[in-house]
Protein backbone atom coordinates (compact mmCIF):
# COMPACT_ATOMS: atom_id res chain seq x y z
CA UNK A 1 0.00 0.00 0.00
CA UNK A 2 2.64 2.64 0.96
CA UNK A 3 4.65 1.46 -2.00
CA UNK A 4 1.16 2.26 -4.19
CA UNK A 5 1.08 5.95 -2.85
CA UNK A 6 5.04 6.44 -3.33
CA UNK A 7 3.91 6.05 -6.93
CA UNK A 8 0.84 7.78 -7.23
CA UNK A 9 2.65 11.03 -5.51
CA UNK A 10 5.34 10.56 -7.92
CA UNK A 11 3.22 10.53 -11.06
CA UNK A 12 1.16 12.80 -9.89
CA UNK A 13 3.73 15.16 -9.13
CA UNK A 14 5.54 14.69 -12.64
CA UNK A 15 1.91 14.71 -14.07
CA UNK A 16 1.96 18.06 -12.93
CA UNK A 17 5.51 19.20 -14.08
CA UNK A 18 5.00 17.63 -17.39
CA UNK A 19 1.64 20.10 -17.87
CA UNK A 20 3.66 22.98 -16.78
CA UNK A 21 6.83 21.96 -19.28
CA UNK A 22 4.66 20.77 -21.83
CA UNK A 23 5.10 17.81 -24.42
CA UNK A 24 8.76 18.67 -25.98
CA UNK A 25 10.24 19.13 -22.71
CA UNK A 26 8.86 15.90 -21.29
CA UNK A 27 9.51 13.51 -24.41
CA UNK A 28 13.76 15.14 -23.82
CA UNK A 29 13.67 14.23 -19.95
CA UNK A 30 11.39 10.67 -20.53
CA UNK A 31 14.22 10.28 -23.55
CA UNK A 32 17.13 10.76 -21.40
CA UNK A 33 15.20 8.11 -18.11
CA UNK A 34 14.41 5.46 -20.64
CA UNK A 35 18.19 5.19 -21.57
CA UNK A 36 19.21 5.53 -18.29
CA UNK A 37 16.79 2.67 -17.09
CA UNK A 38 17.88 0.50 -20.46
CA UNK A 39 21.43 0.89 -18.58
CA UNK A 40 20.21 -0.22 -15.41
CA UNK A 41 17.93 -3.55 -16.40
CA UNK A 42 20.38 -4.37 -19.62
CA UNK A 43 23.68 -3.83 -17.56
CA UNK A 44 23.45 -4.01 -14.04
CA UNK A 45 26.67 -5.84 -13.12
CA UNK A 46 28.71 -3.67 -15.36
CA UNK A 47 27.79 -0.69 -14.19
CA UNK A 48 27.98 -1.91 -10.73
CA UNK A 49 31.87 -2.83 -12.27
CA UNK A 50 32.61 0.36 -13.68
CA UNK A 51 31.39 2.46 -10.47
CA UNK A 52 34.14 0.16 -8.38
CA UNK A 53 36.83 0.93 -11.09
CA UNK A 54 36.11 4.41 -10.96
CA UNK A 55 35.91 4.36 -6.87
CA UNK A 56 39.07 2.51 -6.73
CA UNK A 57 40.87 4.88 -9.62
CA UNK A 58 40.01 7.57 -7.16
CA UNK A 59 41.24 5.97 -3.81
CA UNK A 60 44.62 4.74 -5.50
CA UNK A 61 44.95 8.16 -6.28
CA UNK A 62 44.51 10.14 -3.28
CA UNK A 63 46.67 7.05 -1.50
CA UNK A 64 49.51 7.64 -3.47
CA UNK A 65 48.85 4.60 -6.16
CA UNK A 66 49.94 6.90 -9.19
CA UNK A 67 53.31 7.30 -7.83
CA UNK A 68 53.98 4.12 -6.98
CA UNK A 69 52.98 3.04 -10.63
CA UNK A 70 55.07 5.70 -12.19
CA UNK A 71 57.99 4.65 -10.22
CA UNK A 72 57.46 1.29 -11.47
CA UNK A 73 56.85 -0.31 -7.83
CA UNK A 74 53.51 -2.05 -9.19
CA UNK A 75 53.73 -4.68 -6.17
CA UNK A 76 53.06 -1.78 -4.15
CA UNK A 77 50.69 -0.52 -6.38
CA UNK A 78 48.81 -4.03 -6.62
CA UNK A 79 48.44 -4.31 -2.53
CA UNK A 80 47.35 -0.68 -2.45
CA UNK A 81 44.51 -1.91 -4.70
CA UNK A 82 43.83 -5.05 -3.16
CA UNK A 83 43.46 -3.53 0.25
CA UNK A 84 40.39 -1.23 -1.04
CA UNK A 85 37.39 -2.74 -0.66
CA UNK A 86 35.05 -2.92 -3.73
CA UNK A 87 32.15 -0.40 -2.56
CA UNK A 88 29.27 -1.61 -5.25
CA UNK A 89 29.61 -5.05 -4.84
CA UNK A 90 26.53 -7.52 -4.05
CA UNK A 91 23.76 -5.76 -2.09
CA UNK A 92 25.26 -2.42 -2.39
CA UNK A 93 25.31 -2.78 -6.03
CA UNK A 94 22.02 -1.52 -6.40
CA UNK A 95 23.68 1.86 -5.52
CA UNK A 96 25.46 2.25 -8.49
CA UNK A 97 21.82 1.92 -10.63
CA UNK A 98 20.57 4.26 -8.20
CA UNK A 99 22.96 6.47 -8.83
CA UNK A 100 22.34 6.30 -12.50
CA UNK A 101 18.68 6.68 -12.45
CA UNK A 102 19.24 9.54 -10.44
CA UNK A 103 21.36 11.29 -12.76
CA UNK A 104 19.54 10.21 -15.67
CA UNK A 105 16.46 11.83 -13.88
CA UNK A 106 18.33 15.17 -12.85
CA UNK A 107 20.10 15.54 -16.39
CA UNK A 108 17.21 14.96 -18.15
CA UNK A 109 15.43 17.47 -16.43
CA UNK A 110 17.93 19.74 -16.89
CA UNK A 111 18.26 18.88 -20.67
CA UNK A 112 14.60 19.19 -20.76
CA UNK A 113 14.70 22.97 -19.06
CA UNK A 114 16.44 24.58 -22.64
CA UNK A 115 12.68 24.06 -24.10
CA UNK A 116 10.73 26.68 -24.19
CA UNK A 117 7.90 25.83 -21.64
CA UNK A 118 4.24 25.44 -23.61
CA UNK A 119 1.39 24.10 -20.94
CA UNK A 120 -0.51 21.28 -22.60
CA UNK A 121 -2.55 18.14 -21.78
CA UNK A 122 0.14 15.54 -23.65
CA UNK A 123 2.64 17.04 -21.56
CA UNK A 124 0.88 15.60 -18.30
CA UNK A 125 0.27 12.59 -20.04
CA UNK A 126 3.79 11.99 -20.73
CA UNK A 127 4.89 13.34 -17.22
CA UNK A 128 2.49 10.77 -15.59
CA UNK A 129 4.29 8.09 -17.54
CA UNK A 130 7.81 9.81 -16.22
CA UNK A 131 6.89 9.55 -13.06
CA UNK A 132 5.83 5.93 -13.33
CA UNK A 133 8.94 4.86 -14.87
CA UNK A 134 11.05 6.80 -12.63
CA UNK A 135 8.82 5.76 -9.08
CA UNK A 136 9.07 1.89 -10.47
CA UNK A 137 12.29 1.97 -10.84
CA UNK A 138 13.54 3.33 -7.67
CA UNK A 139 11.64 1.04 -5.94
CA UNK A 140 12.46 -1.60 -7.62
CA UNK A 141 15.95 -0.81 -7.38
CA UNK A 142 16.14 0.17 -3.67
CA UNK A 143 13.74 -2.80 -2.12
CA UNK A 144 14.85 -5.10 -5.02
CA UNK A 145 13.26 -7.97 -6.29
CA UNK A 146 10.51 -7.59 -9.47
CA UNK A 147 7.56 -4.95 -9.88
CA UNK A 148 5.10 -8.18 -9.05
CA UNK A 149 6.80 -7.99 -5.14
CA UNK A 150 5.31 -4.19 -5.72
CA UNK A 151 1.86 -5.54 -6.38
CA UNK A 152 1.36 -8.42 -3.66
CA UNK A 153 -0.97 -11.30 -4.68
CA UNK A 154 -4.58 -11.02 -3.17
CA UNK A 155 -3.69 -14.48 -1.52
CA UNK A 156 -1.18 -13.21 0.64
CA UNK A 157 -2.60 -10.28 1.66
CA UNK A 158 -5.82 -12.30 2.55
CA UNK A 159 -3.80 -14.66 4.74
CA UNK A 160 -1.63 -11.45 6.21
CA UNK A 161 -2.28 -10.36 9.25
CA UNK A 162 -3.86 -7.18 10.27
CA UNK A 163 0.02 -5.88 10.99
CA UNK A 164 1.33 -1.91 9.96
CA UNK A 165 -1.20 1.26 9.88
CA UNK A 166 -2.34 0.09 6.42
CA UNK A 167 -2.86 -3.36 7.00
CA UNK A 168 -5.05 -2.19 10.01
CA UNK A 169 -6.86 0.35 8.21
CA UNK A 170 -8.34 -2.68 5.81
CA UNK A 171 -8.84 -5.06 8.66
CA UNK A 172 -11.23 -2.26 10.35
CA UNK A 173 -13.07 -1.06 7.02
CA UNK A 174 -13.64 -5.19 6.67
CA UNK A 175 -15.83 -4.99 9.80
CA UNK A 176 -19.45 -3.71 9.21
CA UNK A 177 -19.22 -1.17 12.00
CA UNK A 178 -16.33 0.49 11.46
CA UNK A 179 -17.11 0.18 7.41
CA UNK A 180 -20.12 2.41 8.16
CA UNK A 181 -18.74 4.74 10.56
CA UNK A 182 -16.05 5.41 7.85
CA UNK A 183 -18.96 5.72 5.17
CA UNK A 184 -20.27 8.39 7.41
CA UNK A 185 -16.98 10.00 8.13
CA UNK A 186 -16.54 9.97 4.22
CA UNK A 187 -20.49 11.72 3.56
CA UNK A 188 -19.23 14.40 6.11
CA UNK A 189 -15.53 14.70 4.42
CA UNK A 190 -16.68 15.03 0.91
CA UNK A 191 -19.64 17.64 1.82
CA UNK A 192 -17.44 19.92 3.91
CA UNK A 193 -14.80 19.68 0.98
CA UNK A 194 -17.35 20.87 -1.62
CA UNK A 195 -18.91 23.45 0.38
CA UNK A 196 -15.33 24.75 1.28
CA UNK A 197 -14.14 24.53 -2.30
CA UNK A 198 -17.77 26.46 -3.49
CA UNK A 199 -17.25 29.29 -1.04
CA UNK A 200 -13.70 29.40 -1.69
CA UNK A 201 -15.12 30.32 -5.74
CA UNK A 202 -17.43 32.33 -4.55
CA UNK A 203 -15.25 34.61 -2.56
CA UNK A 204 -12.91 35.20 -5.74
CA UNK A 205 -15.65 36.25 -7.27
CA UNK A 206 -16.74 38.87 -5.21
CA UNK A 207 -13.17 40.25 -5.28
CA UNK A 208 -13.14 40.09 -8.67
CA UNK B 1 -6.34 -10.50 -7.95
CA UNK B 2 -4.54 -7.56 -6.50
CA UNK B 3 -4.02 -4.96 -10.12
CA UNK B 4 -7.47 -4.21 -10.06
CA UNK B 5 -8.15 -2.45 -6.95
CA UNK B 6 -4.40 -0.71 -7.66
CA UNK B 7 -5.64 -0.21 -10.91
CA UNK B 8 -8.48 2.21 -9.84
CA UNK B 9 -6.62 3.68 -6.75
CA UNK B 10 -4.35 4.73 -9.97
CA UNK B 11 -6.71 6.54 -11.44
CA UNK B 12 -7.97 8.49 -8.36
CA UNK B 13 -3.91 9.71 -8.00
CA UNK B 14 -4.12 10.79 -11.69
CA UNK B 15 -7.57 12.25 -10.93
CA UNK B 16 -6.08 14.18 -8.44
CA UNK B 17 -2.70 15.17 -10.34
CA UNK B 18 -5.67 16.26 -13.21
CA UNK B 19 -6.89 18.45 -10.35
CA UNK B 20 -3.89 20.18 -9.77
CA UNK B 21 -3.25 21.23 -13.49
CA UNK B 22 -6.98 22.46 -14.05
CA UNK B 23 -8.08 24.31 -10.84
CA UNK B 24 -10.66 23.63 -8.52
CA UNK B 25 -12.43 26.22 -10.06
CA UNK B 26 -12.64 24.15 -13.00
CA UNK B 27 -12.90 20.56 -11.17
CA UNK B 28 -16.11 21.68 -9.42
CA UNK B 29 -18.13 21.63 -12.44
CA UNK B 30 -17.40 18.18 -12.79
CA UNK B 31 -17.68 17.19 -9.06
CA UNK B 32 -21.09 18.88 -9.70
CA UNK B 33 -22.00 16.48 -12.86
CA UNK B 34 -20.58 13.78 -11.38
CA UNK B 35 -23.37 13.98 -8.83
CA UNK B 36 -26.28 14.69 -11.08
CA UNK B 37 -25.32 11.57 -12.60
CA UNK B 38 -24.71 9.49 -9.62
CA UNK B 39 -28.31 10.65 -8.16
CA UNK B 40 -29.72 10.07 -11.67
CA UNK B 41 -28.46 6.53 -11.23
CA UNK B 42 -28.98 5.77 -7.58
CA UNK B 43 -32.81 7.47 -7.70
CA UNK B 44 -33.47 5.38 -10.49
CA UNK B 45 -32.24 2.00 -8.63
CA UNK B 46 -33.87 3.12 -5.21
CA UNK B 47 -37.46 4.43 -6.28
CA UNK B 48 -37.65 2.97 -9.86
CA UNK B 49 -36.55 -0.99 -8.86
CA UNK B 50 -39.58 -2.41 -10.29
CA UNK B 51 -39.81 -0.54 -13.43
CA UNK B 52 -36.09 -0.91 -14.02
CA UNK B 53 -35.97 -4.88 -13.34
CA UNK B 54 -39.27 -5.23 -15.76
CA UNK B 55 -36.86 -3.17 -18.23
CA UNK B 56 -33.77 -5.17 -17.72
CA UNK B 57 -35.74 -8.24 -18.21
CA UNK B 58 -37.06 -6.93 -21.84
CA UNK B 59 -33.01 -6.13 -23.22
CA UNK B 60 -31.14 -9.09 -21.30
CA UNK B 61 -33.93 -11.57 -21.44
CA UNK B 62 -34.68 -14.01 -17.71
CA UNK B 63 -30.83 -14.47 -16.62
CA UNK B 64 -30.04 -12.53 -13.40
CA UNK B 65 -26.36 -12.45 -14.51
CA UNK B 66 -27.19 -10.64 -17.98
CA UNK B 67 -29.48 -8.08 -16.77
CA UNK B 68 -26.50 -7.49 -14.03
CA UNK B 69 -24.25 -7.05 -17.01
CA UNK B 70 -26.48 -4.51 -19.10
CA UNK B 71 -27.11 -3.00 -15.97
CA UNK B 72 -23.72 -2.17 -15.05
CA UNK B 73 -22.54 -1.44 -18.81
CA UNK B 74 -25.71 1.12 -19.06
CA UNK B 75 -24.50 2.97 -15.87
CA UNK B 76 -20.73 2.53 -16.34
CA UNK B 77 -21.65 4.36 -20.20
CA UNK B 78 -23.89 7.18 -18.54
CA UNK B 79 -21.28 8.02 -16.14
CA UNK B 80 -18.26 8.44 -18.97
CA UNK B 81 -21.07 10.04 -21.09
CA UNK B 82 -21.32 12.47 -18.03
CA UNK B 83 -17.77 12.66 -17.60
CA UNK B 84 -16.90 13.13 -21.19
CA UNK B 85 -19.50 16.16 -21.18
CA UNK B 86 -18.13 17.92 -18.04
CA UNK B 87 -14.63 17.97 -18.99
CA UNK B 88 -15.35 18.74 -22.69
CA UNK B 89 -17.34 21.18 -22.47
CA UNK B 90 -17.27 24.94 -21.12
CA UNK B 91 -20.28 24.16 -18.82
CA UNK B 92 -20.95 25.26 -14.89
CA UNK B 93 -17.84 26.36 -14.12
CA UNK B 94 -17.40 27.96 -10.91
CA UNK B 95 -14.88 31.24 -10.19
CA UNK B 96 -11.66 31.27 -8.72
CA UNK B 97 -8.16 30.53 -9.82
CA UNK B 98 -5.60 27.73 -10.01
CA UNK B 99 -3.70 29.23 -7.07
CA UNK B 100 -4.82 26.71 -4.05
CA UNK B 101 -3.44 24.27 -5.52
CA UNK B 102 -4.34 22.21 -2.03
CA UNK B 103 -7.30 22.60 -2.51
CA UNK B 104 -7.78 21.78 -6.83
CA UNK B 105 -5.81 18.55 -5.93
CA UNK B 106 -8.58 17.46 -2.77
CA UNK B 107 -11.64 18.24 -5.81
CA UNK B 108 -8.99 16.58 -8.25
CA UNK B 109 -9.51 13.21 -5.59
CA UNK B 110 -12.87 13.59 -5.31
CA UNK B 111 -13.92 13.58 -8.56
CA UNK B 112 -11.37 10.60 -8.97
CA UNK B 113 -13.40 8.47 -6.03
CA UNK B 114 -16.65 9.46 -7.42
CA UNK B 115 -15.91 8.67 -11.21
CA UNK B 116 -13.39 5.50 -10.81
CA UNK B 117 -15.45 4.27 -7.77
CA UNK B 118 -18.69 4.64 -8.91
CA UNK B 119 -17.44 2.07 -12.14
CA UNK B 120 -15.68 0.24 -9.71
CA UNK B 121 -18.53 -0.40 -8.02
CA UNK B 122 -21.10 -1.12 -10.45
CA UNK B 123 -18.44 -3.22 -12.51
CA UNK B 124 -18.09 -5.69 -9.03
CA UNK B 125 -22.12 -5.49 -8.79
CA UNK B 126 -22.11 -7.30 -11.97
CA UNK B 127 -19.95 -9.52 -11.17
CA UNK B 128 -17.19 -8.07 -13.70
CA UNK B 129 -18.86 -8.64 -17.19
CA UNK B 130 -16.58 -9.81 -20.19
CA UNK B 131 -14.95 -11.89 -17.32
CA UNK B 132 -12.47 -9.73 -17.76
CA UNK B 133 -11.84 -9.66 -13.30
CA UNK B 134 -12.08 -12.85 -11.51
CA UNK B 135 -12.10 -13.37 -7.83
CA UNK B 136 -10.54 -14.40 -5.16
CA UNK B 137 -10.82 -10.54 -4.30
CA UNK B 138 -8.03 -9.11 -1.88
CA UNK B 139 -8.48 -7.85 1.71
CA UNK B 140 -7.80 -4.18 0.50
CA UNK B 141 -10.74 -4.65 -2.61
CA UNK B 142 -13.38 -6.12 -0.20
CA UNK B 143 -12.51 -2.70 1.94
CA UNK B 144 -12.71 -0.42 -0.29
CA UNK B 145 -15.88 -1.71 -1.71
CA UNK B 146 -17.65 -1.11 1.25
CA UNK B 147 -17.11 2.88 1.00
CA UNK B 148 -17.48 3.35 -2.83
CA UNK B 149 -19.40 5.78 -3.69
CA UNK B 150 -22.95 4.09 -4.38
CA UNK B 151 -22.66 2.26 -1.58
CA UNK B 152 -22.54 4.96 0.96
CA UNK B 153 -24.23 7.88 -0.72
CA UNK B 154 -28.00 8.42 -1.15
CA UNK B 155 -30.38 9.98 -3.14
CA UNK B 156 -31.16 12.42 -0.17
CA UNK B 157 -28.15 13.54 0.46
CA UNK B 158 -26.82 13.79 -3.98
CA UNK B 159 -29.92 15.77 -4.33
CA UNK B 160 -28.99 18.32 -1.14
CA UNK B 161 -25.17 18.63 -1.94
CA UNK B 162 -26.27 19.36 -5.85
CA UNK B 163 -28.59 22.43 -4.78
CA UNK B 164 -26.26 23.50 -1.42
CA UNK B 165 -23.30 23.98 -4.27
CA UNK B 166 -26.18 25.60 -7.13
CA UNK B 167 -27.19 27.97 -4.25
CA UNK B 168 -24.18 28.81 -3.45
CA UNK B 169 -22.49 29.35 -7.09
CA UNK B 170 -25.24 31.48 -7.85
CA UNK B 171 -25.67 33.82 -4.82
CA UNK B 172 -23.39 36.79 -5.27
Amino acid sequence: MFTLFIIASVMAIFGVYGYRRGFWSMVVALGVLVLGVLLITRAPEQLAKYFNAIYMATVLLFKGGLGAIASGNLDSAKELLGSVPKPFSGENARWALFIVLVGATVFGLLLSLLIKPKPSIWGLVLGLIYGYVLSVNAVRILVGGSTAELFPEAGAATQGPCSGLAGRLVCALNNPQSSAMCGTLILIGVAVLVIVAVISASKFSKKG
Amino acid sequence: MGPVDIFFLLLVAIWGAIGIVRGYHKELGVTLLLFIGLFVLIFLEAEFSSQVDKLLQFIAGPDPGKQAAVAALFSCGFLIFVTFIAYQGEILRFPGTTNNSFLSWLVGLLNGYLFAGSLWYYLSQAQWPLNVVQPPYSQLYTAIYTVLPPAIFKWQYLIALIVIMIILRVIK
